[in-house]
């Protein structure tokens, strides 16, 4: 029996495998809890806030850069929230800012650096392992369970 | 012939020379390249790249990754791709919509609109500014007019004068 303390749901689930199964999947759940205990202590906490999160996974599509007023847009957030997250990213080394001149107007575009990307990543696969570890096991027998 | 060297064919033709390798630089020059290849795709030019009007739109992240990957070739013009007379026709037609290449805003509001026209052919005046006023909020109302126009001039077809229209513009033209 597992005595990890996260999910009941899983175990029993188990329980009702073959024996060799059942030895195989605990270890490889061992093993995903182990990794996703490991990859939480790498991770920036500051980092993983859905504000934060959203404007490096956009900064990371938009490789030229966005502009503040499109990024003000796209998340539908306050000047005030958006700045401030802004330049704890800033702050941070995940995201640089540069002036450009639109039109007559100086506008602020933020890209993200290489450091941002990194971040990132780790995030994706922190958030990969969650999704290991949520669905193991027989689903629908989960799904019973969690009803 | 991939999609790229045609892009660059597009650039050298329309004289836009923009300038990748720094990527803190020349904001404008890849906002140009993005929004001409979405137009002259939109208008017919063979691009297989995907465009998505949101946040920074139209905006195509596998043109990014490949104007990245060859911005010596981009920044030279170098390309072997030889441009038909369909597609020159068309670059002409863009070359010719007077403003974009002046006015990064216009430019966004025109590429928006051709993006959204195109999307959904039916959508009336009305319906296409607000849609606009939604995706490009930071744009003023004049920009987004003149934008509306100038979707309206590049997406028009010669076939769509017909005799009747033809005529009845000749009685305006000819009135007092």
């Amino acid at each position: 029996m597992l005595k990890i303390g996260v999910d009941n749901r899983i175990v029993y689930c188990f329980e009702k495998q073959s024996n060799n199964q059942s030895n195989w999947l605990r270890q490889m759940t061992e093993d995903q809890i182990h990794k996703l205990l490991q990859t939480s202590d790498k991770l920036n906490s500051k980092t993983v806030t859905l504000t934060r999160c959203l404007t490096l996974g956009l900064l990371t599509y938009f490789a030229d850069g966005i502009q503040y007023r499109e990024l003000k847009n796209a998340l539908k957030i306050s000047d005030g929230k958006l700045i401030a997250n802004l330049y704890e990213l800033k702050t941070m080394g995940y995201i640089t800012k540069t002036e450009v001149q639109i039109d007559q107007r100086l506008i602020d575009v933020y890209s993200i650096t290489e450091k941002g990307r990194a971040e990132l990543t780790k995030i994706i696969e922190w958030i990969k392992t969650i999704d290991k570890i949520a669905n193991q096991g027989e689903k629908k027998k989960c799904q019973i369970l969690t009803k | 012939m991939p999609n790229i060297d045609k892009v660059i064919a597009c650039l050298k033709y329309l004289e836009i020379n923009p300038k990748i390798k720094d990527k803190n630089k020349d904001y404008r020059g890849r906002f140009y390249t993005q929004k001409t290849a979405y137009i002259a795709k939109a208008l017919g030019i063979n691009l297989t790249y995907c465009f998505t009007p949101y946040v920074s739109g139209p905006y195509s992240h596998d043109l990014a990754c490949d104007y990245y990957a060859n911005a010596d070739k981009l920044e030279t013009h170098n390309s072997k791709y030889k441009l038909s007379n369909q597609e020159i026709q068309i670059l002409d037609k863009i070359k010719s919509c007077s403003g974009i290449y002046e006015s990064m805003t216009l430019m966004e509001a025109t590429a928006t609109s051709v993006y959204l026209k195109k999307q959904t052919p039916n959508l009336s005046d009305d319906d296409l500014f607000v849609e606009l006023k939604r995706l490009k909020p930071h744009l003023t109302d004049t920009e987004k007019l003149i934008g509306i126009t100038k979707a309206k001039m590049l997406l028009f077809k010669a076939e769509y004068l017909t005799d009747e229209i033809k005529k009845e513009l000749t009685t305006w033209d000819n009135m007092d």
